[in-house]
């Protein structure tokens, strides 16, 4: 016992000193915390040499989705559908909406017809340590001219997420369906070609799907309800993205498929629809994500600098 | 107690538990953890002061780590919960190891099982209080015991494996020099 009497002070206290700044860093709200930013920064670098591989490994093990990815050509095949049908679809929305704004006599007609945007394959370099959080981090940062809300897709027009928060080398990606991803606006798509559609709001599970109801059109007086049902509505229908909360970017993306479709014996008008990524994906395993970044003039000196992804698409 | 070793085990083991979800069950989020069974493997073999500095590093790794969500799109860290909860499991097996049979595989797994409780219990337990003064996490103290607790019974399963890997590389850690020492 002698020994510790003989201590430095600064020894002897260290610990304890330690544990009550713990103690307050652990209590301590928030908005106040945003220094820890930077120190997580470095630990990130330190730990993505090991976690990178083992990510890959771990994917390999157990892929997104056990559906098979088809050949290379059949891929860009898929590919060049699915962002076709995309770009239809938000010609139809926008000449909808054009005819509305024709017929309400507005002027000023100024929406860009669509954004042009740089597209990064990136991997998926970690997650968090805890379990329960399904953010992703993901290898490219504000050197490739990523910035907050970029928006992340996977395999074609999938809609994947949003980037929350930005470093310099590495980004992290808010999935879809994560519970704090809060509403999203959707459009079902009652037939292929997208001219008769329904509008919703989804809400994520946090099981990997999301949740929401669906309307259905007053039916013209004289009219039966049972006749307002859409029968089209099932299982298998694909939601699009038509939420003006998002980036221009986002609009029409692929939200996922209608699982499982739940009548409301009450409100014979109203249905709740439960919506799973395409490919029964798992938005939190995949192994990268499509960064598609606005090319603006702000950004367009950003873009010149040498990216930090894998490549431009 | 060899401190580089500690250090490189440690790295791949957060390297691990950062990146290999494969283990996940979902839905549940229940996955076990690689980092614990090195904590209660330091606290059962090394002078107990090294024991808590290890744990105070390794617990603050963790935190680091861990990306919070928060319900305004963005993420957060915290650094602290972890910590703390590392340092009270190591107490805690500190306070056992006298009673256990250091060697057996067994006494990683049931001590790292109670260890992840212990400290899932701490986690929880600061982010209920963070949550209660406003701070915007969505967090549900229920579920997310419930899930730390699934979780610490599958971290018997890597702690098993550790079990046999520290093993063999224990004459690397260089606790035979330490077993002289006083423990205190």
């Amino acid at each position: 016992m002698a020994r510790h009497n003989h201590q430095h002070p600064l020894l002897r206290y260290s610990m304890p000193a330690t544990v009550v700044l713990l103690v307050i860093t652990s209590v301590t709200p928030l908005r106040h915390m945003e220094w820890i930013g930077g120190v997580r920064g470095l630990v990130s670098t330190v730990v993505t040499p090991i976690s990178d591989p083992i990510v890959w490994f771990s994917r390999w093990l157990a892929p997104a989705s056990r559906i098979a990815e088809p050949e290379e050509s059949t891929r860009e095949l898929i590919h060049d559908r699915d962002e076709f049908r995309r770009r239809l679809n938000i010609a139809k929305a926008q000449n909808t909406e054009l005819l509305t704004r024709i017929a309400d006599l507005e002027a000023g007609f100024s929406r860009a017809p669509d954004v042009a945007v740089k597209q990064i394959t990136s991997r998926v370099i970690g997650m968090s340590s805890d379990p329960s959080s399904g953010l992703l981090r993901v290898r490219a940062g504000r050197r490739s001219g990523v910035t907050q809300n970029t928006v992340t897709t996977v395999r074609g027009v999938q809609l994947h997420g949003q980037v929350v928060s930005v470093d310099r080398l590495e980004c992290v990606v808010m999935p879809i369906t994560e519970p704090e991803s809060g509403l999203l606006g959707g459009r079902v798509l009652l037939d292929r070609a997208g001219d008769d559609t329904l509008s919703c709001q989804l809400a994520p599970t946090g099981t990997g799907t999301l949740r929401g109801d669906v309307e259905f059109r007053n039916p013209p007086a004289g009219t039966a309800i049972e006749d307002a049902i859409d029968a089209r509505l099932k299982p298998g229908v694909e939601v699009v993205l038509d939420d003006p909360a998002w980036p221009a970017s986002a609009q029409m993306f692929t939200i996922g498929l209608i699982e499982r479709v739940e009548r409301d014996a009450d409100q014979p008008l109203r249905s709740v629809i439960y919506v799973r990524p395409k490919d029964g994906l798992d938005l939190r395993r995949v192994r990268e994500v499509v960064l598609r970044i606005p090319i603006d003039d702000d950004s367009a000196s950003a873009a010149d600098e040498p990216a930090g992804g894998e490549g431009p698409e | 107690m060899n401190w580089i070793v500690f250090l490189v085990v440690s790295w791949f083991a957060l390297g691990l538990e950062v990146g290999f979800d494969a283990l996940r069950l979902a839905p549940g989020d229940v996955a076990p953890s690689f980092v614990i069974p090195i904590l209660v493997y330091i606290a059962l073999s090394a002078p107990a002061k090294h024991a808590l500095w290890a744990a105070l590093l390794i617990g603050a790794l963790l935190d680091l780590t861990w990306i919070i969500p928060r319900d305004d799109l963005a993420e957060a860290t915290v650094i602290g919960p972890n910590a703390l909860g590392a340092l009270i499991a190591t107490q805690l097996v500190l306070s056992l190891r006298g009673m256990v049979i250091r060697k057996h595989p067994l006494t990683l797994v049931v001590l790292s099982i109670a260890s992840a409780s212990v400290m899932g219990v701490v986690v929880v337990a600061f982010m209920t209080l963070r949550e209660l003064y406003g701070d915007p996490i969505d967090f549900s103290p229920t579920g997310e015991l419930g899930t730390r607790l699934l979780s610490a019974l599958y971290t018997g399963a890597t702690a098993l494996v550790w079990a046999v890997v520290l093993r063999l590389m224990e004459p690397m850690f260089l606790f035979q020099h330490d077993r002289g020492m006083r423990r205190h």
